[in-house]
């Protein structure tokens, strides 16, 4: 299958392009990245032609775009959630949906060599006091919804002993010192890699994607500004 | 020197998304240079930012990236068109509210890239200014008076990219005054309108309120000291009748129309200076307050004083929309000049690169 994926929700930027050669499961990959705070918008498309020529793939011959909907920053998933609905439009191919989450996960995994039967969890600080949260079992499949929440909260949801791994998986091994959370893989970001091998075979978006925030917009109703009027 | 304009006929796809409208739109440019609408799209968020009493970028941002791409489907089929028929993709890369510019121009890149076509990255304030261009066959150079609730703004239009300003505000845009005013009166949101309707039956000679730069030199504008008087006349007369709150509105607006008239008429000077007597005698107001019709009859007064003819567009077409983004796009790509897939939007972006900064004028230079 001919797959493009991007990633831009968080601290890096990453479009990776599946070659036929090797038929469908371990497809060939063609993957390029870069760490990087800020400048999604400028960096990924870009990115993305330069990995369809080097995967030597025409943009009509794509049968599916994955991307990565959030959580993460709001204007990184907005930037991978904007290109990969206009690509879509652009090409008729059809929209697969992954949370950073699992992505990361399924890296997670790779390099911690956690036991395929472990559940895992990933945690990524999302500041202010908080964490996106989501444990994984040994196939990807989420064990419960993903979720923001405070590290003592998060914490309470993994079992004795359970890896954490993430930029948040300190947070809740402090958070529950006695429970023997492993905290791992600070660094953990998602890859287009992996959200490209995890696309081949995931259902497609029913209608669309859309971001996952878990945050709601900053924004206070004004008031107290009006000079008083009679009724 | 700039490319002499192509003689192709050219379609181009507008997308809009630098403030609260989430907007699409194509439009083609004949061989002779005429523009035609095929098709003109606006999403308004107006509801979801009503509650907080003015635009919240978040709020829009998240919007804008929900309803863009069917609306670019809507335009292209409402222009019975398919994307193999487009001939460049134009999108507002600023200025504006950078979470939406992000998402507009983020989906006009990917549709450039995926089809191969140009990516044109328009500045938002050209699209207003050549809107003229489209709408009365009117080609630069021109004066050009820019009222919307972002910018003040007036320049003389030489030619597409080439912009020189001659006065901005040093503090809020009109629009933004206006806005405030309402608020301040609790008005319904947003205001502009309001405030006009409610002028329509008041007294403006009741309040006495100041014209900020009245008969100063140059072509800028203030109008922060009008909205502290315009607080304090209120306050002094509250709690407010629904007549205190017309005159209000009315004492305003006729402040407003002053400064206006004023300092458009020094600009008609400026521009006469610069590009000497014989320079075509065009003033043209763009922005979402051109559409204020106290606004249009007081520089229609001036335009018959000093001789010059008025241009205003269509008010559909003055508020903000994607038919003058993809206007200004097929204008830009006429004469060769393209953008590439690494284009930054940007928060702020003058027309006019090499004026002067202005103290206080901000992001609304």
């Amino acid at each position: 299958m001919r797959l493009l994926a991007l990633e831009t929700c968080l601290a890096a930027c990453s479009a990776a392009v599946t070659r036929p050669a090797n038929g469908n499961d371990g497809a060939d990959i063609i993957a390029l990245r870069e760490l990087r705070e800020r400048g999604h918008a400028e960096a990924i498309m870009p990115m993305i032609v330069k990995a369809m020529e080097q995967a030597d793939c025409r943009f009509e011959d794509l049968e599916r775009i994955a991307v990565t909907v959030g959580p993460g920053s709001f204007s990184g998933v907005r930037v991978g959630v904007a290109a990969a609905r206009g690509l879509s439009l652009a090409t008729g191919a059809p929209l697969v949906g992954l949370t950073t989450l699992a992505v990361m996960a399924r890296r997670a995994r790779r390099e911690t060599g956690i036991a395929a039967d472990q559940p895992i969890a990933i945690v990524h600080d999302a500041r202010r006091g908080q964490v996106y949260f989501g444990r994984f079992d040994g196939r990807g499949a989420a064990l419960d919804e993903i979720a923001l929440l405070t590290p003592e909260l998060a914490a309470a949801r993994m079992g004795e002993g359970e890896v954490a791994a993430g930029s948040g998986a300190h947070l809740l091994a402090a958070a529950r010192p006695d429970s023997g959370i492993g905290a791992q893989l600070p660094d953990l970001l998602p890859d287009a890699e992996d959200l490209a091998q995890m696309a081949l075979n995931a259902p497609l978006a029913e209608a669309t994607v859309s971001p996952l925030y878990l945050r709601p917009p900053d924004a206070k109703p004004q008031t107290g500004k009006s000079v008083p009027r009679l009724k | 020197m700039m490319d002499q304009p192509s003689g192709k006929s050219l379609t181009v796809l507008g997308i809009e998304t630098s403030c609260d409208e989430t907007a699409a739109a194509v439009v083609v440019r004949g061989p002779d240079g005429h523009g035609e609408i095929l098709s003109n799209l606006v999403h308004s968020q107006l509801e979801a930012h009503a509650v907080y009493g003015g635009v919240v970028p978040e709020i829009a941002a998240r919007a804008h990236v929900d309803v863009l791409d069917r609306l670019v489907v809507g335009a292209l089929e409402q222009a019975g068109i398919g994307i193999d028929e487009l001939d460049g993709i134009a999108a507002t890369a600023g200025p504006g509210l950078i979470g939406g510019l992000m998402v507009g121009l983020t989906t006009g890149k990917a549709i450039a890239a995926a089809r191969s076509l140009p990516l044109i990255a328009v500045n938002h304030l050209e699209g207003h200014a050549l809107t003229p261009g489209l709408t009365d066959a009117l080609l630069p150079p021109y004066l050009l008076l820019l009222v919307s609730g972002g910018h003040t703004q007036l320049l003389i239009v030489r030619d597409v990219d080439r912009y020189e300003r001659l006065g901005t505000t040093l503090d809020d845009a009109l629009g933004e005054s206006f806005d405030k005013t309402a608020k301040l009166l609790d008005l319904a949101y947003p205001g502009g309108p309001e405030v006009e309707r409610q002028a329509a039956s008041g007294d403006a000679s009741r309040f006495d309120l100041p014209r900020p730069m009245l008969g100063r030199e140059g072509a800028n504008f203030s109008f922060s000291g009008l909205k502290t008087a315009v607080r304090r006349a209120a306050f002094s007369a509250a709690p407010l009748r629904p007549q205190d709150v017309a005159d209000l509105c009315a004492a305003f607006q006729a402040a407003v129309l002053d400064i206006i008239a004023d300092r458009t008429a020094n600009a008609i000077a400026l521009y006469r200076d610069r590009l000497g007597p014989d320079a075509p005698a065009h003033l043209v107001v763009a922005g979402g307050v051109a559409s204020n019709a106290g606004l249009r009859a007081a520089l229609q007064d001036l335009c018959v004083e000093k001789n010059f003819s008025l241009t205003v567009p269509d008010a559909s077409l003055c508020t903000d929309n994607a038919a003058m983004i993809a206007w200004a796009g097929a204008e830009r790509l006429s004469r060769g000049l393209v953008d590439g897939l690494d284009v930054a939007a940007r928060a702020r972006w003058p027309l006019d690169a090499d004026a002067p900064p202005v103290i206080g004028a901000g992001v609304k230079a």
